[in-house]
């Protein structure tokens, strides 16, 4: 059991996770990456009853797209009070009502909504 | 009950006596058909048959349109007839032609009870004033065929000959011969002739006096027939040639539009799945910068970083692009929104990259509307950053929002820079940067823009100076009355 807190991100491009992984390493964090909706799912299920403070989620993937992810974490029972942030290149995508943050992301704001989930 | 009368004597009606002869003394059972160029000619031919019956002490029957009864009744007075005498005694019938047909046709076409009860009730009244003879004159074929309804007429021709069986008149038919105009009236005028026992062509032929004139006139109608037979087949031929011509054409085209649309296509597809790559740079980039690396690697990072943000900016342009040329256009979500906030925003934007620069602001009246935010976003960066790096040394750029009219708000965006002048009709065209040496970009800023205010139902202009400089106008209509914030295609 780590005390560090658990931030899941879940995007289609290797290479943005593992900047993700890196700069939020950096910064303290438990990153755990998964590279379409389907497996960052099972993540999700896999953490339980832990659960991550964040899902930084990218929206067009294969398998199973962000949009698809996020409405089966809501209707979970388990896992609905998991926060969700939408980055995208197209954020008219994203769901709706939900802090959507267009790529490329700068960092600080993010450091800023995943320290604020994570407090 | 259907008898033509086949093998039709051809009777030149020129003023000689044997023409004369004829109509004033023809057969029973003659049914003739008088073809007719002019009005006057088609008078004098149809009182001259009646006069010549009515001297002879036949009954005589006219059915025609209101305007020809009268005509007839005036020649046939020229004539010495005496129409109120004879109408008195009953030698002579003037029946209506329309309303004598509306007597027997039922629906389009001529019933033969009815049309047998008609008119053999008025051949019989004319018979029982004592007259063993009677001639009539007739244009309900006419105007039937001038209706349009060539069936009936020729039904109705063929009525009167069934009827010549049972009683003994002699008829004179009349048709104007422009209504046998069309390239496919030549059979239907065959048959109109074969329907009758004598044909007097129209006055051009008949008029032709003795039998050499009339020789060299059929000579002439004959070259005439085979040189017109020529000349359609040829244009037969021709249109033949420009309808496959015009085939291939419209197939070359679909060709290069399909192409076309296939490489907007893929550009878009291309540009998308860049994104993703490109987003790994600009932010692998910006995580090297931050970690304080040393100056050197935190330039380079910075210039990674730079170079990726216009990578990204011409991949949104070619985005852009693609929806409007190739994926039905721009999307819009109307918010209300302020334009005065949107052009605050960009002039912030700017400033903050351009510190050498200051922009003017310049406010009047109401400048909200119900607009895509995002979108005016984007038509004002690219102005007021297209005002500062094409604008004069100085860097004087100015806003203008005028919100002062209540149905659109007018947006000015100035420098003192100048377009050269044959850049400016095409200043909107997509790609038109390509031309620039020095261009940045892929030229379609311009053409965006204007697409979006398009898209918003405004209107992009521009106009430019030495004297004045260069002004960009941006007219939005506002959509006031509760325009629904709501996804718009457009």
């Amino acid at each position: 059991m780590t005390s560090r807190k658990i931030v899941v991100v879940v995007d289609d491009e290797p290479g943005l996770c593992e900047t993700f992984q890196d700069f939020l390493d950096d910064e303290g964090y438990d990153v755990r990456v998964a590279m379409d909706g389907a497996v960052g799912l099972q993540t999700l299920k896999q953490l339980l009853p832990e659960k991550p403070c964040i899902v930084i989620c990218d929206v067009l993937m294969p398998l199973l797209d962000g949009n698809a992810l996020y409405a089966i974490v809501k209707a979970d029972r388990d896992l609905k009070t998991i926060p969700f942030v939408f980055t995208t290149s197209d954020p008219a995508r994203a769901p709706a009502g939900e802090l959507i943050m267009k790529k490329p992301v700068n960092f600080d704001v993010l450091l800023s909504v995943v320290r604020k989930c994570c407090a | 009950m259907t008898a033509t009368a086949t093998n039709a004597t051809f009777v030149s009606l020129e003023q000689t006596p044997e023409i004369q002869e004829f109509l004033g003394r023809p057969a029973g059972h003659n049914h003739i058909v008088q073809f007719y160029e002019a009005e006057d000619a088609l008078t004098d031919n149809v009182a001259r048959f009646l006069a010549a019956g009515l001297e002879g002490g036949e009954s005589v029957v006219v059915i025609a349109t209101p305007e020809h009864r009268a005509g007839f009744s005036s020649r046939l007075r020229e004539l010495g007839v005496d129409v109120t005498v004879q109408i008195a005694c009953g030698r002579l019938t003037l029946l209506d032609a329309r309303g004598t047909l509306a007597q027997f046709m039922v629906g389009d076409a001529p019933n033969w009870a009815l049309f047998r009860d008609v008119i053999g009730k008025v051949i019989e009244s004319s018979h029982t004033v004592g007259q063993q003879r009677l001639r009539a004159y007739g244009e309900m074929v006419d105007l039937l065929w001038r209706d349009g309804n060539r069936s009936a007429a020729i039904t109705l021709e063929e009525f009167w000959n069934d009827i010549a069986r049972e009683y003994s008149f002699s008829l004179l038919c009349a048709y104007v011969m422009g209504n046998f105009l069309k390239t496919g009236d030549a059979s239907q005028f065959a048959h109109v002739c074969a329907t009758h026992t004598h044909v007097i062509p129209a006055e051009s032929f008949a008029n032709l006096r003795g039998a050499d004139e009339r020789s060299r006139a059929i000579s002439e109608l004959q070259q005439r027939a085979r040189s017109l037979e020529h000349e359609v087949a040829h244009r037969t031929e021709l249109e033949t040639a420009l309808r496959e011509s015009l085939a291939r054409e419209k197939n070359l085209r679909e060709e290069a539009e399909r192409n076309v649309r296939f490489a907007e296509m893929f550009c878009g597809m291309l540009g998308h799945d860049l994104r993703n790559p490109l987003g790994t740079i600009a932010m692998g980039a910006t995580y090297i910068a931050r970690s304080n690396l040393g100056d050197k690697p935190t330039r380079t990072a910075t210039r990674i970083s730079t170079a990726a943000e216009r990578m990204a900016r011409m991949i949104d342009q070619l985005l852009d692009f693609t929806r409007i040329r190739a994926a039905g256009g721009l999307e819009l979500h109307r918010t209300r929104t302020d334009l005065v906030a949107i052009c605050d925003r960009v002039r912030e934007e700017i400033e903050a990259g351009n510190p050498q620069c200051t922009i003017a602001m310049k406010t009047t009246g109401d400048t909200s509307g119900y607009w895509d935010g995002d979108r005016l976003l984007q038509v004002f960066s690219n102005l007021v950053g297209n005002a500062v790096t094409h604008g004069s040394s100085g860097c004087e750029v100015s806003i203008e929002a005028n919100g002062t009219n209540p149905g659109e708000v007018i947006a000015y965006v100035r420098n003192q820079g100048t377009i050269e002048p044959d850049m400016l009709p095409v200043i909107f065209d997509p790609f038109r940067g390509m031309k620039r040496h020095n261009a940045k970009g892929l030229g379609l800023g311009l053409y965006i823009t204007r697409q979006i205010v398009i898209a918003h139902g405004g209107v992009v202009s521009a106009t430019s100076s030495a004297e004045e400089g260069t002004r960009f106008c941006v007219k939005l209509p506002r959509l006031s009355g509760g325009f629904p914030d709501s996804k718009v295609r457009v």
